[in-house]
């Protein structure tokens, strides 16, 4: 019996031209919002290849020069695009995209694409989550609203009612039926990403192909509870004008208000700090030293006595090693701590922010599934600070072998030091390998969680209503 | 108008709960987004207060380097106030008091622009924030924001159904008999829904500007554009669903229409633009600016002896003197020769993104909303073309300082407290006002008028209709 509902909804569907028209639609938006993806990452990674040339070239190429002067020249390392990133742009647009690694500073990244944007990019960008994340539950909303209460509305809801339809199987039936049509349409969209995930993918395959499928599963949760909250609602109001309105509500609600006033909630319980804060708060750190460590400045006396004592010397001039090497280092390692503790405590502003916005998840299934689909498209918070921290790891051993170099080469004061290409072409390049699936879910089960709370409260709401539902339209 | 109409319609709502809850729904999103608002204009107030904090700084530690000098004693940190590029600003961009009304593009707009005589004209602005990306992109809850988004959807709650509803209770034949015709008397019923949401949503954060902002007080024309642009956005919306009233659809359809309109304006259409722009004016990535710069910087300071020879030649009047070597102006000749190599890519990446924005001043046209956003951040001085006027500023300082500071370097002359004394000081005055776009209004009221006159057309002949029959 209820395939047979699921036929007739399914038939009932097809033959609706608002199906057809938003089929269409959502179909072409799609199709254009993901080869759009594609096309631009592929740019992206094309344009970050010749860079990475680039900046190896201009590295050997600097001449000869003191270990010093290079850590002044610096490198940059630029962050790669994963292949799942041309379905969810995530938060992209708001992150730089390359960091300047040089000795005494952890740089904060640069080159935000959203700095040289036109004012259209406030309204939100025109990607294949955008489509899912908005559009769709926009869709099934239309096709679901008047499911129950359109059907009261004819009379026909009775009759069913009277046949000994059971509520349950009614709801299964349309429920299927309705799910059948989604998925009718998400299939050559599905395939389509497919493909070009395949295209874009240069390395592992199934690490790709992973990714794809997980966000495919999270999306279903999504739009399946959107399809039951929907059938609940249309059950349970008095007429399909009110179920339409309520829902509209709760759309308008879970995607734009709850997210933007969790955001502002966030902040204002956990404000970030400002930038000139920030860097005044390290300078001083630097200068002054932090938790029981003293400042560079001050040990410098106290490491100079000591290397004349082992190496049995007057003058720091007659040190067999640079003492101006091991001093750099030593500040660096100094560096390493301050910018560690206010890295750490920007960080745990921005987790106690996303705390807020998951709490808020319990009222916008939005801001669940937008928070899993980009961290499974790489295009997140998490997956970023996973490549500053690797660039960071990076510009540690690089300045350390800088100042090695000078403090085991050369003698205190003696600035005309040079290394040329041997050295440079020694220097080992940034390497970077984007974690793997397993790590990125495990980083979002919470958001996982929640989208499968929605889905059974969903689930649980639509059959109560169902269960309760009258048949007759009240006076 | 008709006023009986209007007073009963206004007291309708009241009655009925729905304006009730409308208008608690609008003062709700207006006090979140007012408050987002100047949390924001504040944190920008102190992010400039403290790039101008940290300008005073180095010029403050520059002096005490020279005074302790002058002094015999050891000066504090790594001595270099006696070179003249120790003569270097950072400049903090001025934050509009309106920036509560719409913060625009304010977040994304370089917060300050360092200025001396190797400021690069790629890398001069600084864009650098720690702000939580994370919120950025989700976007903020501020006034523009309510206004552009929520003022529309409640503006529809009141009147999807404003006909609809007559005949779905069969009392639309007593309406047309009414002498005073359809469409004055469902525009009568729109201005009450006007008078209860646009006219305060206009006029409520303009107040309150003006009492919570100091400096605000000043803008009178920005105030009027912003108070004027909200009222014809709130005339667009009426126009629209007069007119889906008058097509003879139920209830349900009116508000599935006006909502697919409202989604076509505030979401799709904006988001399509911006695609197809990517499409046709492909900004390249700044990452290719970098690697350029890089390339060219160090090819030229391999050849940095040729280089400076050659600029001697241009330039006799540069020669140091007794012709010794002079490394900072070198590196000066090979720094304008990096800057010279790096200006094609420069150039072609803002003839990209011009190109983008001169299309969305065009396409803005399309949607009231897109029309709607430019006009209030412009209006809040938050558009990116507000940037234009302190970029003229830092461009003329930069010109200044490097007059001050090269014949320095040419003399290679050691900086004293009396250089500083006499050092350039950047304008404390406002930058040029970019004139507002007072055609948005146009823009507005245009397809408003278009919207009502189709409205007047439908009214008449249902009103003939209902005569004959």
């Amino acid at each position: 019996m209820t395939l047979t509902i699921a036929r007739k909804e399914l038939i009932g569907m097809l033959r609706d031209a608002r199906f057809r028209i938003c089929c269409v639609v959502v179909l072409l938006l799609l199709g254009a919002a993901l080869l759009t993806g594609f096309v631009s990452r592929r740019a992206y990674e094309q344009q970050r290849a010749n860079a990475v040339k680039a900046e190896r070239h201009a590295w050997v190429n600097q001449g000869e020069a003191n270990p010093h002067s290079a850590a002044h020249f610096g490198r940059y390392a630029f962050k790669p695009l994963l292949a799942a990133s041309l379905l969810d742009k995530g938060l992209n647009s708001y992150l730089g995209q390359a960091v300047y690694i040089e000795g005494h500073v952890q740089n904060p990244f640069r080159h935000r694409p959203a700095e040289d944007s036109t004012g259209l990019l406030q309204f939100g960008e025109m990607t294949g989550a955008a489509v899912l994340q908005y559009l769709l539950p926009l869709v099934i909303l239309l096709l679901t609203f008047n499911a129950f209460a359109g059907e009261r509305e004819q009379g026909t809801l009775r009759q069913l009612l009277s046949l000994g339809v059971p509520p349950a199987k009614l709801l299964a039936g349309k429920a299927i039926g309705i799910v059948t049509a989604l998925a009718a349409l998400l299939l050559p969209a599905a395939v389509l990403g497919a493909f070009l995930m395949q295209q874009a993918t240069a390395g592992d395959a199934s690490q790709s192909a992973l990714r794809l499928a997980v966000m495919t599963g999270a999306y279903l949760l999504y739009l399946l509870a959107f399809t039951s909250l929907s059938l609940g609602v249309s059950a349970s109001a008095a007429t399909s004008r009110m179920a339409l309105l309520v829902l509209l509500g709760f759309w308008v609600s879970s995607s734009l208000l709850v997210p933007r006033a969790a955001a502002s909630l966030a902040e204002s319980f956990y404000p970030t700090p400002i930038l000139p804060e920030f860097l005044k708060e390290v300078n001083e750190d630097m200068e002054k030293g932090i938790d029981g460590h003293k400042p560079p400045g001050e040990k410098e006396e106290e490491l100079k006595q000591t290397l004349l004592k082992k190496y049995n010397v007057k003058s720091e001039k007659d040190l067999p090693i640079n003492l101006t090497g091991l001093i750099l280092q030593e500040s660096e390692e100094h560096g390493n701590l301050v910018f560690d503790k206010h890295f750490r405590q920007l960080r745990d502003a921005y987790g106690k922010q996303y705390g807020v916005l998951q709490a808020a998840s319990l009222v916008s299934p939005l801001l669940a599934v937008r928070s899993f689909s980009m961290g499974l498209a790489g295009t997140d918070l998490w997956h970023h600070h996973n490549f500053a921290d690797a660039a960071e790891a990076y510009r540690r051993k690089w300045v350390k072998r800088l100042n090695d170099d000078m403090t085991n080469n050369s003698r205190t004061g003696d600035f005309s030091y040079k290394v040329g290409r041997t050295f440079w072409e020694a220097t080992e390049d940034f390497k970077y390998t984007p974690p793997g699936v397993g790590e990125a879910l495990r980083t979002q089960t919470g958001s996982l969680l929640l989208l499968a709370g929605w889905l059974l409260g969903s689930i649980l709401f639509a059959a109560w209503a169902v269960r309760r539902m009258s048949a007759i339209e009240e006076a | 108008m008709l006023r009986p109409v209007v007073l009963h319609e206004l007291q309708q709502l009241m009655r009925d709960r729905v304006g009730v809850v409308v208008l608690l729904l609008l003062g709700l999103a207006l006090a979140g987004g007012l408050t987002t608002g100047l949390t924001m204009q504040r944190k920008q107030q102190a992010i400039h207060a403290g790039v101008q904090a940290e300008n005073a700084r180095h010029f403050q530690e520059m002096r005490a380097q020279l005074e302790a000098v002058a002094a015999g004693r050891k000066p504090k940190g790594f001595f270099f106030a006696n070179r003249p590029t120790a003569v270097r600003y950072t400049i903090a961009r001025p934050v509009s008091p309106l920036t509560v009304l719409s913060l625009g593009d304010s977040e994304l707009m370089p917060a300050s622009a360092e200025v001396g005589l190797f400021s690069s004209s790629t890398t001069r602005f600084q864009n650098a924030s720690i702000d939580n990306p994370q919120n950025q992109h989700i976007g903020r809850f501020d006034t523009a924001f309510v206004l552009i988004y929520i003022l529309p959807l409640l503006l529809l709650a009141l009147t999807y159904n404003l006909l609809s509803v007559e005949r779905e209770r069969g009392t639309l034949p007593l309406l047309l008999n009414q002498p005073a015709g359809l469409l004055r008397i469902l525009l009568s019923k729109s201005l009450a829904s006007f008078l209860l949401l646009v006219v305060p949503a206009a006029v409520v954060p303009p107040a309150v500007t003006l009492l919570a902002s100091p400096g605000a007080a000043g803008h009178f024309a920005n105030l009027a554009l912003f108070v004027l642009l909200t009222l014809s956005y709130g005339v667009f919306w009426i126009g629209a669903a007069l007119l889906v009233n008058l097509l003879g659809l139920r209830s349900a359809t009116n508000a599935l229409l006006l909502g697919s309109l409202w989604l076509t304006m505030v979401l799709l259409l904006p988001a399509t633009l911006q695609a197809a722009l990517d499409a046709f004016y492909p900004l390249p990535s700044r990452i290719e600016l970098i690697s350029q710069a890089r390339v060219a910087e160090v090819e030229n300071s391999q050849k940095r002896k040729e280089i400076a020879d050659r600029f001697y030649q241009d330039h006799p009047e540069l020669v140091p003197a007794g012709g010794k070597e002079n490394r900072t102006l070198d590196f000066y000749a090979t720094f304008l020769e990096t800057e010279k190599a790096v200006h094609p890519v420069h150039a072609h990446f803002e003839q990209q993104l011009s190109a983008q924005q001169a299309w969305v001043r065009r396409l803005q046209f399309l949607s009231p909303a897109v029309i709607f956003r430019e006009g209030l951040a412009a209006a809040a001085g938050t558009h990116s073309a507000n940037l234009a006027g302190f970029r003229q500023q830092i461009d003329a300082f930069q010109t200044q300082v490097r007059d001050f500071v090269l014949p320095r370097v040419v003399q290679a002359r050691e900086l004293t407290l009396a250089d500083y004394a006499v050092a350039p000081v950047f304008p404390s005055g406002s930058a040029r006002a970019v004139s507002l776009p007072w055609s948005g209004l146009i823009g507005l009221l245009f397809p408003s008028a278009i919207l009502i006159a189709l409205a007047s057309r439908r009214a008449a002949s249902i009103e003939s209709i209902f005569l004959k029959g």
